[in-house]
C-alpha cells in the first residue's frame, strides 16, 4: 500500500480523470436540460461515489476501477436528473415541456451506465443494480406519499434513507472491491462503510431536520462508518481524509465535528 | 358496421393460430409478470399491477418466445427475458405518458393521470430496474448489452424526436430513423434475445434480428396509420393524437409532398396546430385520409413485411408450425392495413 501522501495524489489524479470522462458523457445532454433539472455538483455530491470506488483500488490497475466509478456516477446522475425533474413537475406544472427532456436524459444515462458496466466486466452485477434502482424508486414514492400524512415517525424516515441512498452506496462499495484479493471480512467492512456514508449523506440531503440536537442518527452513521474502517487499517487514514473529513467535516480522532 | 365485423372475423381467423400458440404455451407469463412486480410500496404495487392487468398485446414477449421456439427452447428458460421485455416496454410507456401528458393508455387512465407525474417517474424507473433484475437471471452478457443498447437508442430517438415536431420539411429518412429507434429496435432486440437464449447460431440470431427490425418498422407505420384513421374506441386513446402533438407520420409527410392545393391546405392546418388551434384537427385528418397518404404508408409497410418473408428462408425447418405462426403475424398486419385502406 502506498503511503498517505502518495495515496492522496494518486486519488486526486484518478478523480479528475473520472470527472473529465463524466463531463464528456453528460455535457451533450446536460445542455438540453433546463437549469433546475441539472444536478449541481456541489461539495456533497462531488465525487462521493467515485471516491468510494477508487480508494480501495489505489495501487491496482486503474482502468477497471475508472470504468466502474464512471458507470456508477452516470447512474447516480441519472437518478438525480429524474429527482429534479419530478420535483419540478410537482412544484412548477408550467415547466412540463422543459422537464420532458429530463425524463429521457435520465433513462438514457441509466442505459449508458448499464452498458459501461457490462463492457467493464461487471455484467453479473446488473441484477443487483436493477434491484437497487427498484428500492430507490420505492423509497422515493414513499417520500412522496408522506405529503398526505400528518406525521411520519423518525425511524420510518431513517429506514427510508436506506432505500433511497445508503443501499446504493453500499452496492458501489461492494462492487469496488469485488475483484480485489480481499478477505470476506474486509469486503464486508468496506461495504458497511459505504452503507453508513450513504446513510449520513442521505440525512444531509433528504432529512436535514434529523440533525437536530436530540437526534443522533447522523452522528451514529458517521461513527459506524468509522468503526467499519477499523477492519481496514491500510485504508483507514485516507478514507477518513477523503470521505469523512472532506465531505462531512467529521474528525473521528477528535470525536467531534470540525464545524 | 357489418362490413367491419366481417373484417374482424377474417382477422381473428387469420391470427388465431399464432395467438393460440402464444396463449396456450405462454399462459404462465401473466402470473410470472404479476409476481415480478411485487413491492411493499402500496402505490407502486397498485400502479404496476394496474398496468400489467390493463392488458396490452404482449407482442414483444410473444415475438421473443416464437423466435426462441424456432430452436426448440423451453418456456421456463425464457420467462425472465419475456417478462423483462414487457416491463421495459411498459416502463417506457409510463415515461412517454408523462412527456405526452396522456390521460388514457390501453383504454385505462394513465399512471401520471391517476397518481401524478412525480410518482409516474419512479413507477417507470421501478419497472426498468425490475427488468434489469430479470435479465440478469438469464446470465448472458449479450442480452444485457442488446437490451441496454436498445433502451439507449430508444431514448436518443425520443430526444431527437422533438427536433422534428411540426417540421414539415423533414425527409422520409428522418421519419424512418425515428421509428427505427422508437419501435423497430426493441422488436429486433426481442427476437434477437429469444434466439440467443435458444442457443441459435450467429447467422440465426442475426436473421431474427433483421426479421424483428423489419416487422417493427411495419408495425410502427401501421400504428401511425391507425392514429390517423381509426376511431377512438378502437385505439383506446383519442384519434389524431400524434398529429396534434406535431409528430408527422409517413402518410402526413406524403400528403405534404404532393405539392398541390391539398398539400398547401394541410401545411396551413399543421401551422395552426403548432400555434395551439386544435379546432382544425378533424379537417387535417380528413385531408390526410383523402390524399392517398394512407395507401402510400401501407405500401411502404408492406415492403418491410416482404423483407421479413425473405428472412424466413434462413430459418431452420425443424419447427414448421412456429415458422408458420411467425408468418401469420405478417399476414395479420396486412389484414389490419387492408381494413384501413382497402387493397394496396
Amino acid at each position: 500500500m502506498l503511503e498517505l501522501g502518495l495515496q492522496h495524489s494518486a486519488m486526486q489524479e484518478r478523480l479528475l480523470a473520472v470527472r473529465a470522462h463524466l463531463d464528456k458523457v453528460y455535457q451533450p445532454y446536460a445542455e438540453r436540460l433546463p437549469l433546475f433539472c441539472q444536478p449541481t455538483l456541489d461539495w456533497l455530491n462531488q465525487d462521493l461515489l467515485p471516491t468510494l470506488v477508487l480508494l480501495p483500488n489505489i495501487g491496482e490497475a486503474a482502468e477497471e476501477a475508472h470504468n466502474l466509478a464512471l458507470a456508477l456516477e452516470i447512474s447516480f446522475l441519472a437518478g438525480r436528473v429524474h429527482d429534479l425533474a419530478a420535483l419540478a413537475r410537482k412544484s412548477q406544472p408550467s415547466s412540463n415541456k422543459l422537464t420532458s427532456q429530463a425524463i429521457l436524459v435520465g433513462d438514457y444515462l441509466y442505459a449508458a451506465a448499464a452498458i459501461k458496466m457490462v463492457n467493464s466486466g461487471y455484467n453479473q452485477w446488473l441484477g443487483q443494480v436493477g434491484r437497487t434502482l427498484c428500492r430507490r424508486s420505492e423509497g422515493k414514492l414513499a417520500r412522496l406519499s408522506w405529503q398526505t400524512r400528518a406525521y411520519v415517525p423518525e425511524t420510518e424516515r431513517i429506514l427510508n434513507i436506506h432505500k433511497e441512498n445508503a443501499e446504493g452506496l453500499a452496492l458501489a462499495a461492494e462492487l469496488a472491491v469485488a475483484k480485489l484479493a480481499w478477505s470476506p471480512k474486509e469486503r464486508q467492512a468496506w461495504t458497511e462503510f459505504g452503507f453508513y456514508v450513504g446513510q449520513a449523506q442521505g440525512i444531509l440531503l433528504l432529512e436535514p431536520l434529523l440533525r437536530r440536537s436530540d437526534c443522533l442518527a447522523f452522528e451514529d452513521a458517521l461513527l459506524q462508518a468509522e468503526r467499519a474502517l477499523f477492519n481496514l487499517p491500510n485504508l483507514q487514514a485516507v478514507a477518513k481524509e477523503f470521505l469523512l473529513k472532506r465531505l462531512f467535516n467529521y474528525d473521528g480522532d477528535n470525536k467531534k465535528k470540525i464545524k | 358496421m357489418k362490413k367491419l365485423l366481417n373484417r374482424k372475423t377474417t382477422e381473428q381467423k387469420l391470427s388465431a393460430k399464432w395467438r393460440r400458440i402464444v396463449k396456450q404455451e405462454l399462459g404462465c407469463l401473466e402470473g410470472y409478470l404479476r409476481d415480478s412486480i411485487t413491492s411493499d410500496d402500496v402505490l407502486l404495487q397498485n400502479a404496476a399491477l394496474g398496468l400489467i392487468e390493463a392488458g396490452g398485446k404482449r407482442l414483444r414477449p410473444a415475438l421473443a418466445y416464437l423466435a426462441a421456439r424456432l430452436w426448440d427452447a423451453k418456456v421456463e428458460d425464457l420467462l425472465p427475458l419475456l417478462a423483462a421485455l414487457e416491463l421495459i416496454h411498459t416502463g417506457s410507456l409510463v415515461h412517454d405518458d408523462i412527456i405526452d401528458e396522456a390521460k388514457l393508455r390501453r383504454g385505462q387512465p394513465t399512471v401520471n393521470h391517476v397518481y401524478g407525474d412525480s410518482a409516474a417517474f419512479y413507477v417507470g424507473d421501478y419497472l426498468i430496474g425490475r427488468a434489469m433484475e430479470l435479465i440478469a437471471l438469464c446470465q448472458d452478457e449479450r442480452l444485457d448489452l442488446s437490451l441496454n443498447r436498445t433502451i439507449l437508442q430508444m431514448c436518443l430517438g425520443e430526444l431527437k424526436q422533438e427536433r422534428d415536431f411540426f417540421r414539415q420539411e423533414q425527409s422520409y429518412r428522418d421519419y424512418f430513423n425515428r421509428i427505427r429507434r422508437k419501435t423497430a429496435l426493441l422488436f429486433a432486440g426481442s427476437c434477437e434475445c429469444g434466439a440467443i437464449l435458444a442457443k441459435a447460431s450467429v447467422e440465426g440470431v442475426d436473421s431474427l434480428w433483421r426479421w424483428g427490425y423489419n416487422l417493427g418498422m411495419a408495425f410502427q407505420i401501421i400504428d401511425d396509420m391507425l392514429d390517423l384513421a381509426a376511431d377512438e374506441k378502437m385505439l383506446g386513446k383519442p384519434t389524431g393524437n400524434d398529429l396534434r402533438q406535431g409528430n408527422l407520420s409517413l402518410a402526413v409527410l406524403y400528403t405534404i409532398r404532393r405539392g398541390d392545393e391539398v398539400a398547401d391546405c394541410l401545411a396551413h392546418y399543421i401551422n395552426a396546430l403548432q400555434n395551439g388551434d386544435e379546432s382544425v384537427l378533424p379537417q387535417a385528418l380528413a385531408l390526410v385520409r383523402q390524399s392517398g397518404g394512407l395507401s402510400f404508408a401501407a405500401e411502404t409497410a408492406n415492403r418491410f413485411l416482404q423483407n421479413c418473408e425473405r428472412e424466413q428462408d434462413n430459418w431452420p425447418n425443424t419447427a414448421g408450425y412456429i415458422k408458420q405462426a411467425l408468418n401469420e403475424v405478417l399476414q395479420e398486419f396486412r389484414v389490419q392495413m387492408k381494413n384501413l385502406v382497402g387493397d394496396f
